[in-house]
């Protein structure tokens, strides 16, 4: 990818992210996961299930047959003659997948600043998620990639936040958007459960983030939606008064004059558009806020998100 | 009703169409990229006939805008009747004075003058009289009132301007005087280049000025002086021309001085912006015509020539009667280093008045003879007791304590003042005479020199003692000076030609009693009566006028710095005349009239007004857009 037209914006975003200030205010945050857990790597799946390993001793049981040889408590046996296996509290991760919504609706208008902004919000989020040593990966998705997405590897320590810089740095919003084919193809690579946040506008018809969302569901993942929002997208009368609008997805266009009656008709659509989406969330177990570009980031990440119950 | 001083402004009419253009463009412009159509489907769309031009507040605000400052460019003014819609008479002062010659673009102003001139002919009414007056110099009725328009027009076609200086107070004095005797209506109209703001102070609300011009391109010969003593000749001429420019941007161009057909000097010049230049030329190779012309390429012609005349030479016959003496010994060194001075020296004794017939000048030392003689005569310290002065005493050690700074013999000597003299006669100066030196004794004033013309001759008296001052001593230049300055005086020459400026009455003095014919510059032959001894030369060249075979050489300048002089700031439209109204009847009428006025100053105002309307709303729907 071509770096994009908001590249000096997305980078100016991202230094504010990685400086040293921010950072350690990131530091007190954590991600708030429910149930999407999954073993470390490297531990070795048994027919009978998984005996978890770890260094903090849970209980002891009875030896049965099957059971790992290597947890018999000898010291139990030389002091009681018995047979104990020693279980352990398995050592778990959450797998933060980061979604950005990468296509052109998100550049516009350029004023907001939504792909900046949902860029900064990755960074941040992904910090969040290293600093825990929970891994993350960032998936950038939109109609014009060869598969509707494309994600960087799964980072896991904080030295390699740069390469993720470096990815998100490389994204350019364009195409149209692809919310269910990008999470979807982007979830063959990866099965494991863990956290799924979504960031985009969702400016598409309920119907086809409904199906993305249903993906992450079914695949037992705590989901996060994020919708970012501008000012101009609120108030557009902050860009014109009367004009020919270009759709920036699919080049269509309408002549409109913002008249009053104009003005409110739009405003309800808006309103009735954040309306479902969080419905939809709430009766879902989704996790959802409104990111308003102007509140800015420490407003989102220390009041929005905390506020949706995704970081704590 | 309303008309346009200016009406080649509406052409900026096709303004409006840019304007319609711009709002257009700028429609197609705003095209504004939206994030997905998806919310804006629940809005209403344009129908098409707004989509292509739908005006708004600023649109309209800018039209106004634009409108004030066409119609400003095209200064309305309200006239109150054009033509003869009120029956009355007219009075067209046309100027035609040499500015008016200038040229503008591809005509010139007496051109632009005499079709506005024109104009307002064609517009008066059948019962319309008309007066045309043309003014330069001096005021001239070309056509008296007459209803005879077809005269008027015939008349202004075959005017010209004059080569002279202008003087448009004496024609508006005269026409105002006109005006008053008038019993009917009387409106002036002039045609001038000068500014309203320009004309005498009594006159300026009485007339409606349509003024032409606007050019400073202008070089000129502002002078052409030729230097030559009455007693040198060609050969120790000497002539000065000054050059001015009177545009305000530097001026280039060549100096040519001729001497008949003979180019004596030719020399290029820059001359730096409303500043002049004089040219010293010498080494003339004879007598005859001066011609000093300017190659330029310049608005006005008129100024770019001038004409001088060097004189042959003309000998003077002296006869001086005297006793030997240093005096004597003087003026023989003088006629002799003197081409021009033929000097005979007679005894008092020996003085027979028939020996001064062939003289040009008798003078006198110490000696006044009973009978004058027939020639213009010099006395010097005369003695007492003689039949022509009455002497009253003698005076010693005098100084010259004042002097007559404008007669010729005096002319250009500085200092006179404290100059001792060690003898002198106390005579007083008679009835015919002007004195030009005084002196003083501690008892009274008295004369150290007086001149005058007596019984048809012009008689000098130098009373004081010349020989005992040397006259060619160089302590005493200034005598010397003064000596032959009234010797010139005493011996004038009959000149073949004459330099005069255009526009002066020249004299030209008797000729045979035949019809004289008068050939101007531009080849016109003129018969004057007999009786007629003056003319007065308009245009500037050379003038032949000839009776019988007696000619004489007029040789007439344009010189005027202030006619030259072509610049002007700005032109002004022409205004209503406050006085015109004399009669009762006009005063009525003028109590139910709009008065006609330049509204070009209400309409920049109103522009300038819907400049700052249109900010401010341009400024509040702005703030409403961009509202946090």
């Amino acid at each position: 990818m071509q770096p994009g037209h908001s590249g000096t914006d997305a980078a100016a975003a991202l230094a504010t992210v990685l400086a040293p200030g921010f950072l350690r205010k990131l530091d007190r945050l954590h991600l708030s996961v429910r149930r999407s857990l999954s073993t470390r790597p490297g531990n070795t799946p048994m027919p009978r299930g998984s005996q978890g390993s770890g260094i903090e001793i849970e209980r002891h049981k009875a030896y049965g047959a099957g059971d790992d040889l290597r947890h018999l408590d000898w010291n139990a046996y030389g002091r009681l003659d018995e047979l104990l296996i020693k279980t352990f509290r398995a050592e778990r991760e959450a797998p933060l997948h980061l979604f950005i919504d990468a296509s052109a609706s998100m550049a516009n208008p350029a004023a907001d600043g939504k792909f900046a902004f949902a860029l900064s919000l990755a960074a941040s989020l992904a910090y969040v998620s290293v600093r825990n040593h929970d891994p993350v990966r960032a998936v950038a998705i939109n109609a014009a990639l060869p598969r509707a997405y494309v994600a960087a590897p799964f980072l896991r320590h904080r030295s390699a936040l740069h390469s993720l810089r470096d990815f998100l740095l490389q994204l350019q919003p364009r195409g149209e958007t692809a919310l269910q084919p990008g999470i979807g193809g982007a979830l063959i690579e990866q099965r494991a459960p863990g956290v799924a946040v979504v960031l985009s506008d969702f400016l598409v018809r309920p119907d086809v983030y409904e199906a993305a969302f249903a993906d992450l569901l079914a695949r037992r993942f705590t989901v996060a939606a994020v919708r970012i929002l501008g000012p101009a997208e609120r108030d557009p009368t902050r860009l014109f008064r009367r004009g020919q609008l270009i759709d920036a997805e699919t080049g269509r266009q309408r002549f409109v004059t913002l008249t009053p009656d104009n003005l409110a008709r739009y405003e309800r659509a808006l309103s009735e558009h954040l309306s479902h989406l969080r419905a939809f969330c709430n009766r879902c177990g989704i996790a959802f806020c409104v990111a308003d570009t102007a509140s800015g980031l420490d407003h989102c990440m220390f009041h929005d998100l905390p506020a949706a119950g995704l970081i704590h | 009703m309303i008309q346009f001083f200016e009406p080649l402004a509406l052409v900026f009419s096709g303004l409006y169409g840019v304007l319609v253009l711009f709002y257009l463009w700028e429609r197609w412009r705003r095209r504004i990229p939206v994030p997905s159509l998806l919310l804006w489907e629940a809005v209403r769309e344009d129908n098409l006939r707004a989509r292509r031009f739908r005006p708004d507040l600023l649109f309209l605000l800018q039209l106004l805008l634009l409108t004030s400052l066409i119609v400003g460019l095209a200064r309305p003014y309200w006239q109150e009747h054009d033509g003869g819609q009120v029956g009355g008479r007219r009075i067209f002062i046309l100027d035609t004075s040499a500015s008016m010659q200038a040229r503008e673009h591809n005509t010139s102003r007496f051109d632009d003058a005499r079709n506005a001139a024109l104009k307002q002919l064609r517009g008066l009414g059948a019962e319309d009289e008309v007066m045309l007056v043309t003014a330069a110099r001096t005021p001239e009725v070309v056509v008296g009132f007459t209803r005879d328009h077809a005269a008027v027009e015939t008349a202004l076609l075959q005017s010209v301007a004059t080569d002279t200086s202008g003087d448009l107070a004496v024609a508006l004095a005269f026409t105002e005087s006109a005006r008053q005797r008038s019993d009917v209506p009387t409106a002036v109209d002039v045609f001038t280049d000068i500014p309203r703001s320009q004309l005498p102070a009594p006159f300026r609300e009485s007339v409606r000025v349509f003024q032409v011009g606007e050019s400073d391109d202008n070089l000129a010969i502002e002078g052409l002086q030729i230097y030559q003593g009455r007693f040198q000749d060609y050969r120790g001429a000497r002539a000065y021309v000054r050059v001015e420019n009177f545009a305000h941007r530097e001026g280039h161009g060549f100096l040519t001085v001729r001497l008949e057909d003979q180019v004596v000097n030719r020399s290029g010049f820059t001359i730096p912006p409303r500043e002049s230049r004089g040219f010293l030329v010498h080494n003339f190779p004879g007598p005859g015509r001066v011609i000093a012309q300017l190659e330029v390429a310049d608005a006005l012609a008129a100024d770019n020539i001038a004409y001088g005349w060097i004189r042959p030479v003309s000998r003077a016959r002296l006869l001086l009667v005297s006793a030997p003496s240093p005096l004597v010994d003087d003026l023989r060194a003088l006629a002799a280093a003197t081409p021009a001075l033929e000097l005979q020296v007679v005894q008092p004794d020996d003085y027979r008045p028939e020996q001064a017939l062939h003289a040009t000048v008798t003078i006198f030392h110490r000696v006044v003879p009973a009978v004058p003689p027939p020639t213009n005569a010099l006395y010097i310290y005369p003695p007492g007791g003689n039949p022509l002065f009455q002497v009253s005493g003698d005076a010693s050690n005098v100084e010259v304590l004042d002097w007559d700074e404008h007669h010729v013999a005096l002319q250009s000597l500085r200092p006179l003042a404290s100059l001792p003299l060690q003898r002198a006669r106390i005579i007083a100066p008679p009835a015919w005479s002007e004195t030009l030196l005084w002196s003083r004794t501690i008892e009274r004033e008295f004369p150290l020199a007086f001149a005058g013309e007596h019984d048809g001759r012009r008689l000098a008296c130098i009373t004081f003692d010349l020989e005992a001052e040397r006259l060619l001593s160089t302590d005493n230049v200034n005598f010397f000076l003064f000596f032959m300055n009234l010797l010139g005086w005493l011996t004038p020459e009959q000149a073949d030609a004459a330099v005069v400026r255009t526009g002066d009455v020249y004299a030209f003095g008797s000729l045979p009693a035949q019809p004289v014919h008068v050939r101007d510059p531009h080849g016109a032959l003129q018969t004057l009566p007999a009786s007629q001894t003056t003319i007065q030369p308009l245009f500037a060249g050379e003038y032949r006028i000839s009776s019988d075979g007696t000619g004489r050489t007029v040789l007439a300048n344009f010189v005027d710095p202030l006619e030259s002089d072509i610049g002007r700031a700005s032109r002004e439209p022409p205004v209503a005349p406050n006085a015109v109204q004399r009669t009762a009847t006009e005063r009525a009428d003028a109590a139910r009239r709009v008065p006609q006025n330049d509204y070009n100053g209400w309409l920049y105002a109103a522009a300038l007004v819907l400049f700052i309307v249109e900010w401010a709303v341009a400024r509040w729907i702005g703030a409403g857009r961009f509202a946090s």
